[in-house]
């Protein structure tokens, strides 16, 4: 992966590194991907994307309303101004 | 020479759920900001997706309408990226196993839009600018929405109204309030590449930045300007596209599978029958010899005028039915069939209908019938009013609203419709017109 | 009788809550095994949550500092029936950062093994384990995505038990991969963990992938139940010592009456990249959420551009933490993700298939680490990739989501050593079913008792 690679990818995430972790974690990084790589050789055949290892259940939620009982405790673990919780400037 | 334009749309609907998508709060409220919150749509750590049924049905009935191929099988899938308007940094949406793919909506003269996909995700919150700063409010956040996204087959201004008219009343006669901000990301491509206008709001902005995309696009390849592929977003105040900031485009949405649901099958679901309210005007006005312009301005949104004008137009002229229609709304009134019929019985004997007239039927009294219309009398009422105010015919200029105090007059002097004294009026006035002539 | 019955039969002095509280305290500073701990009135049974398991209005953090201060306003479906059921919550333990890690370093405190402080405990589920290993009468609430209630239980001498995949609700559970997390039980013994598991298995409306094991468990054969497979690959991988002492163990089990089989099991090894892959891909995007403004640590500098607002934030986030957010991004990338995360889960497939065709015919048995206990400072030198490497028994089970239990078998210097049984789909009380048939057999060793009378 070349520096632009890396710095993007970086963006992406939301993720920066310092000067003195970067070089380190990078070199981290491509050792795992080139181990990743080697799932390649594997023989899949015809087999499909397996996204759970059992098969779910079809769940559905009837569509009645339930208020949430403790709206309080969960606003209260942001900063609020007048209702809103306050974020970053857009 | 003006190239073909190419317009596709990806259209937003809310879904009308009671609930969200994903919880069971409240998914309409005009409350205080974040009252009908919880774990789930705000994405708290360890909360975890319920899938709303109701959705699942609506959209499965949308999909019908439309003609599209429905999926056997639903799933869900994660759409990574960062705003502060987004909980969980991810939207849960559907990109492989939408609700269905495909279908279309006919427009006049045989031309098809067709639907490329249509499927279900969850709505971001509402976020305000505040000058260092934004406030949040999470009521809107996991609203469930409906996206249908069509194919560049819309080809100019005139077609896109029209699309946007038929898919709205498709929308309406299925339950979803169309009144509600409708947002669409607007796709225009002259013979260049694609530009995507996003995020759009209304019919109104919609048509203006397709116009104004239009004219750029075709400026830019007069002056021999290549047209990028590009995002776009739209400026109401300044009625104007304008380009994007580049680093939302670099965004990399990094889709997996949402793990936290499984597969869905719509298969059982049952659909609402779909009510295609142009076609149904055609019909109509063939088969009775009517307006179809009159009667579909009635019944694209008006499932009650709809419904009256299927019952009545056999018996009654589809004028009647309409202005019988249409005295009801002005008068703020409904009447049951029965009563309906005894003011379209009114309205074909050329009386006069005023708000009393209608109290009289909601009661149920006899209506006075007034004496029957004498045509010569209407006639000469109207040539003299015609002769007294010369001013009237120097203001004409074609514009016949200049004579709507005249018809008022006469009809409440003589309690005759002011219909039928229009339509007198419109017979007599070239014949005066001509006859002034000396 | 299990321990909860022996506890509420017990005669307890008047001041046995405090001088429980006091003892564990003093212990607990050296050990870390409890990030906070609850002032139980010591009427009822205790019971501990791993920290990345919502306890409501009690910091709950995941062992990141990311999530400092942050109180959830909903207890954890396991919680909640756990409380319905009179026991105690005594405290959250401590764990690696998000679970990302085998020996429970990545977190601020570090945790210590009871049998020697120079020792890992192992992880992720670093203090469930310790807080096991000295407590008398304590069950720990744990969690396992790639090993981590096997890993710590077989370091710190207990039983840990990993239920099938969907057994036991995640509402609550602070995600890392969740098509891999299971809620799971650390205790003294499986007649603890088969009463605690009635109470916190079973559907439950707020997990959509919570199912009743029960409805869906097929009856084995008695051959299948005294039939034990040894993976041959396996051997490829472990310290001599390991070797050894598990050779004794397996003597024992022929002894026993069990059938012992060896077997080919050549994708072994690929299970590890094909696990990191998909735990990667999908931590990368449950970890997404942490942008500082909505719980947990907050980053002041709303004036700050969005994005940078954000970065600033996430930088709360571990080392480990940050590559496996960088990795999990990268896999899944629109150019490379067929490649990567589309593959891996084809791998999974395969493997889930491949193991089911043995554990149709019997269990699949291994020690749970390929290594001894290693020091702590042994640990830390340990590269990414080698730290990955030593999961290489606990993944199979973990990736595929069958159940598994560790149990301690033998003492090496004195720290303890785990085997690992695995069993089909839904076979999760056959698991129990052996460990207490061993446990009748083979004493466990501790080195203290708090809360004993």
């Amino acid at each position: 992966m070349n520096e632009q690679e890396f710095e993007r990818l970086l963006r992406i995430c939301r993720i920066k590194l310092q000067d003195a972790e970067r070089e380190k974690i990078k070199k981290d990084i491509e050792s795992v991907l080139d181990y990743f790589d080697t799932i390649q050789q594997i023989d899949t055949g015809n087999i499909a994307e397996q996204y759970h290892p059992i098969p779910i259940d079809q769940r559905l939620r009837q569509d009645s309303e339930s208020a949430f009982e403790d709206v309080d405790l969960l606003l209260a673990n942001s900063r609020t101004h007048r209702f809103y919780v306050v974020g970053p400037k857009i | 020479m003006m190239q073909a334009i190419k317009i596709g749309l990806e259209i937003h609907v809310a879904i009308p759920t009671k609930t969200k998508l994903f919880c069971a709060c409240a998914a309409y409220n005009e409350q205080e900001p974040n009252m009908s919150v919880c774990p789930i749509c705000m994405g708290f750590p360890g909360s975890k997706p319920m899938l709303n049924a109701k959705a699942l049905e609506i959209a499965k009935s949308v999909a019908n309408a439309l003609h599209s191929d429905m999926a056997k099988t639903v799933s869900f899938e994660r759409k990574v990226y960062f705003y502060p308007d987004l909980p969980k940094s991810f939207q849960i949406t559907q990109l492989s196993n939408p609700v269905s793919k495909g279908g279309f909506i006919e427009l006049q003269g045989q031309n098809k839009v067709r639907i490329r996909r249509i499927q279900i995700e969850e709505d971001p919150a509402k976020i305000l600018r505040e000058e260092d700063y934004s406030l949040i409010d999470f009521n809107r956040s996991g609203r469930p929405l409906l996206e249908i996204v069509t194919e560049p087959d819309i080809s100019g201004i005139e077609d896109l109204k029209e699309f946007m008219g038929e898919m709205k009343s498709i929308l309406y006669y299925l339950g979803i309030d169309i009144n509600a901000e409708l947002k669409a990301d607007v796709n225009i491509s002259g013979q260049g590449e694609r530009v995507e206008v996003k995020n759009v709001t209304g019919m109104k902005n919609m048509i203006n930045a397709a116009l104004f995309e239009i004219k750029r696009q075709e400026a830019a390849r007069n002056s021999g300007t290549a047209i990028s592929k590009e995002t776009r977003s739209y400026d109401e105040a300044k009625m104007a596209t304008m380009p994007m900031r580049e680093k939302e485009s670099d965004e990399e949405y990094g889709i997996i599978y949402e793990p936290d649901l499984g597969e869905y099958s719509i298969e059982s679901i049952p659909v609402l029958e779909p009510v295609y309210a142009s076609r149904i005007a055609k019909e109509l006005a063939a088969k009775h010899s009517a307006s179809e312009k009159l009667i579909m301005e009635q019944i694209m949104f008006d499932k009650n005028a709809l419904q009256l004008i299927n019952k009545f137009a056999g018996m009654y002229k589809i004028n009647t039915v309409v202005s019988a229609i249409e005295a009801l709304k002005k008068y703020n009134k409904v009447l049951d069939n029965a009563k309906f019929e005894s003011l379209l019985m009114a309205i074909s004997k050329n009386m006069f209908v005023s708000g009393k007239t209608i109290e009289a039927i909601e009661q149920g009294k006899a209506i006075e019938a007034g004496p029957e219309i004498d045509e010569s009398l209407i006639d000469s009422a109207i040539n003299s009013m015609l002769s007294e105010n010369k001013g009237l015919l120097r203001d004409y200029g074609g514009n016949p609203k200049v004579f709507n105090f005249v018809i008022g007059q006469i009809a409440k002097k003589y309690n005759a419709s002011p219909r039928y004294i229009s339509t007198r009026l419109n017979i007599l006035l070239p014949k005066f017109v001509a006859g002034k002539e000396d | 009788m299990n321990s909860i019955e022996e506890f509420y039969s017990l005669d307890k002095k008047p001041d046995y809550a405090e001088a429980f509280l006091e003892d564990l305290s003093e212990l607990n500073s050296r050990l870390n095994a409890f990030l906070n701990i609850s002032k139980i009135s010591g009427q009822n049974y205790p019971f501990s949550v791993k920290d990345n398991i919502c306890v409501k209005n009690v910091e709950t953090t995941a062992s990141s500092k990311i999530l400092r201060a942050y109180l959830p306003p909903f207890n954890a479906t396991v919680v909640e029936r756990m409380l319905s059921k009179n026991f105690d919550f005594l405290g959250k333990t401590n764990m690696d950062e998000f679970g990302f890690g085998t020996f429970g370093l990545n977190s601020d405190r570090v945790p210590r093994n009871p049998f020697n402080e120079d020792y890992v405990a192992g992880g992720s589920s670093s203090g469930a384990a310790i807080a096991t290993a000295v407590l008398k009468y304590h069950i720990a609430i744990a969690e396992s995505t790639g090993g981590s209630i096997s890993a710590p239980s077989a370091f710190c001498g207990v039983v840990g038990f990993t239920p099938t995949y969907g057994a036991v609700s995640r509402h609550g559970l602070i995600d890392y991969a969740n098509s891999l997390d299971k809620i799971g039980l650390m205790s003294r013994s499986a007649k603890d963990i088969r009463h605690v598991f009635d109470i916190i298995k079973g559907p439950d409306n707020y997990d959509s992938t919570c199912i009743d094991i029960g409805k869906r468990k097929i009856p084995e054969s008695e051959t299948q139940k005294n039939t034990i497979f040894l993976i041959n690959q396996i051997n490829g991988f472990l310290d001599e010592d390991v070797k050894s002492h598990f050779s004794g163990l397996v003597s024992k089990l022929e002894n026993m009456g069990f059938a012992i089989k060896t077997i080919d099991f050549s994708l072994l090894d690929k299970a590890i990249p094909t696990y990191y892959i998909i735990s990667m891909a999908e931590a990368s995007t449950n970890l997404a959420r942490y942008t500082g403004f909505k719980y947990g640590s907050k980053n002041n500098e709303f004036s700050h551009d969005y994005n940078s607002f954000f970065t600033e934030s996430r930088s709360n986030f571990g080392t480990e933490a940050k590559r496996r957010i960088i990795l999990g991004t990268f896999v899944r990338g629109a150019s490379v993700k067929s490649r990567y995360y589309g593959k891996a889960l084809k791998v999974r497939g395969l493997l889930i298939s491949k193991m089911k065709e043995i554990l149709k015919q019997g269990f699949i048995l291994s020690p749970t680490m390929p290594i001894l206990t290693p020091k702590i400072e042994d640990a830390n030198s340990l590269t990414p990739m080698q730290n990955y490497g030593l999961d290489i028994l606990t993944i199979p089970p973990n990736l595929s989501g069958f159940p598994h239990v560790s149990f301690p078998y033998d003492y090496d210097k004195g720290l303890p050593m785990g085997a690992q049984l695995i069993s089909d789909h839904f076979n999760d009380y056959s698991l129990l079913d052996f460990v207490e048939n061993w446990e009748n057999a083979f004493e466990y060793k501790f080195k203290y008792n708090l809360g004993s009378v």
